[in-house]
């Protein structure tokens, strides 16, 4: 394991029971997974169309997803440019999919780009209903849309907010806050050059995410449904942002049942404790998933904020 | 406010669709079509579109067509999503031609089709569109598109 590496996440040692297993994972790059794309062909068709490519695809716990064997680059597959289907971790299919959407719903996608979730939930919801996509950063709007265009989704309005301060005009059934995080839950041992960690990271990430969630609040319906998701292990911002969240009244934490391994939300951090409610928060690690590091939280409106 | 085309671009449209790929008029029943400037684009109904004049929008639903000087140009983004409907002015390449017309390369020979546009199939179903000007068919996929396409059996 590179030093620079061991430096940012060997802090998490007291989080991780398997360490050694932990830091096994990472040595290792992280699989290939296609997400089939149903918006363009039913699940067997698009599958029998790739195995009989020549791709080796292992079916996942998650609906739809499947490990692509021995393909390093499957965004150069022409089923890739026709939209069959789009590479997406693991992990993070799954916070579309607890967001669980029907199809005639309005549905917020708080932070978008670079499409994956926002077009998950168009998938889930057969392209019906409408999802409001929303980005703030224009560089990244770009591939947004070339993956909504590309996998053909045609229930989605793409808007250009600081997503704390997304107009009030509009409410949702459901929302995903998936916030900018420091991305820790991706960094394998062969990527960690790239990868440099900035004074304050973690804090000024945690103020931005808590007025994600605090804005995300108001614009959802009474008694709907928010997702909050993030790809870092740092409690600083996942159980710290949800406690704070959970303070502001208005709002109940969820039990979310989901088949992947994972644990609950930890409760005490460095010198900080946790209400016991976010252990109902789901941490998914490299070393059990085979996918990238993923938290979770699954909340209801419960007032009329 | 969102900006629906006029009902004779509507119809202009399908009916350029339904004339030029066999494409039933009726299969629009469950979308709308915006007029985007030089585009018109394909967004599924929903009576939550309404709410959609609070906020902006910077890009809402498929880019079906473009408006050309010489009439519509279909994107490949929405021959691909429309692939199961189209049954004319489709052009079957041969598993050898079908990587170098992803990378935008035209392919010359001639084609059982009325010049225009067509819609191109591969192995795998339709890829794009493509301009048949005969003999060469001249491939419309977007330049930023155009990765180092291979089929799984030839990588190495």
């Amino acid at each position: 394991m590179p030093t620079k590496l061991m430096e940012i996440l060997g802090r998490y040692r007291p989080l991780i029971e398997d360490w050694e297993g932990w830091l096994a994972a990472l040595e290792n790059p992280a699989p290939t997974y296609a997400r089939l794309n149903t918006l363009k062909g039913s699940e067997s068709e698009i599958c029998d169309l790739m195995s009989r490519s020549g791709l080796h695809l292992v079916p996942t716990l998650v609906p739809t997803c499947y490990e692509l064997r021995d393909c390093d680059h499957p965004g150069h597959l022409p089923m890739y440019f026709q939209g069959l289907f789009h590479s997406q971790d693991l992990t993070s299919a799954v916070p579309s999919w607890l967001l669980n959407p029907a199809a005639g719903e309005m549905v917020l996608d708080l932070c978008a780009a670079p499409g994956s979730k926002t077009s998950h939930l168009a998938q889930l919801m057969e392209n019906q209903g409408l999802i409001v996509a929303n980005e703030i950063q224009t560089h990244r709007l770009k591939s947004l849309v070339a993956n909504l265009e590309r996998l053909g989704v045609t229930n989605t309005a793409i808007t250009r907010y600081a997503g704390q301060d997304f107009p009030l005009r509009i409410q949702f059934d459901r929302i995903l806050v998936d916030a900018p995080c420091s991305g820790e839950g991706t960094l394998r041992s062969r990527q960690s050059s790239r990868y440099a960690s900035a004074p304050r990271l973690h804090e000024r990430l945690a103020n931005v995410q808590g007025r994600l969630l605090v804005r995300a609040l108001k614009l959802l319906r009474p008694g709907g449904i928010l997702i909050y998701s993030t790809c870092t292990y740092a409690p600083e911002e996942n159980e710290e942002v949800v406690d704070n969240f959970l303070q502001q009244g208005g709002v109940q934490i969820e039990e979310v049942p989901c088949p992947l391994p994972h644990h609950p939300g930890i409760t005490a951090w460095n010198d900080k404790t946790y209400s016991s409610e976010v252990t109902k928060c789901l941490r998914f690690y490299p070393s059990e998933v085979n996918s990238t590091g993923f938290f979770i939280a699954q909340f209801r409106k419960t007032g009329d904020l | 406010m969102l900006n629906f085309a006029r009902p004779e671009t509507y119809s202009a449209v399908l009916s350029y669709l339904a004339a030029r790929f066999g494409i039933p008029e009726e299969i629009f029943a469950d979308y709308g079509i915006l007029d985007a400037g030089s585009n018109l684009r394909l967004v599924s109904a929903s009576p939550h579109l309404d709410s959609l004049s609070a906020i902006k929008v910077e890009v809402l639903g498929l880019r079906l067509v473009r408006k050309t000087n010489k009439g519509w140009k279909p994107t490949s983004a929405a021959l691909q999503f429309l692939a199961p409907w189209i049954s004319k002015s489709v052009i079957q390449l041969e598993p050898a031609e079908e990587i170098p017309f992803l990378q935008g390369r035209a392919i010359e020979r001639a084609f059982e089709v009325e010049p225009g546009y067509v819609a191109v199939q591969g192995r795998t179903g339709i890829l794009g569109c493509g301009l048949y000007r005969p003999p060469f068919l001249l491939s419309q996929i977007p330049a930023a598109s155009r990765a180092p396409f291979f089929f799984s059996e030839t990588k190495e």
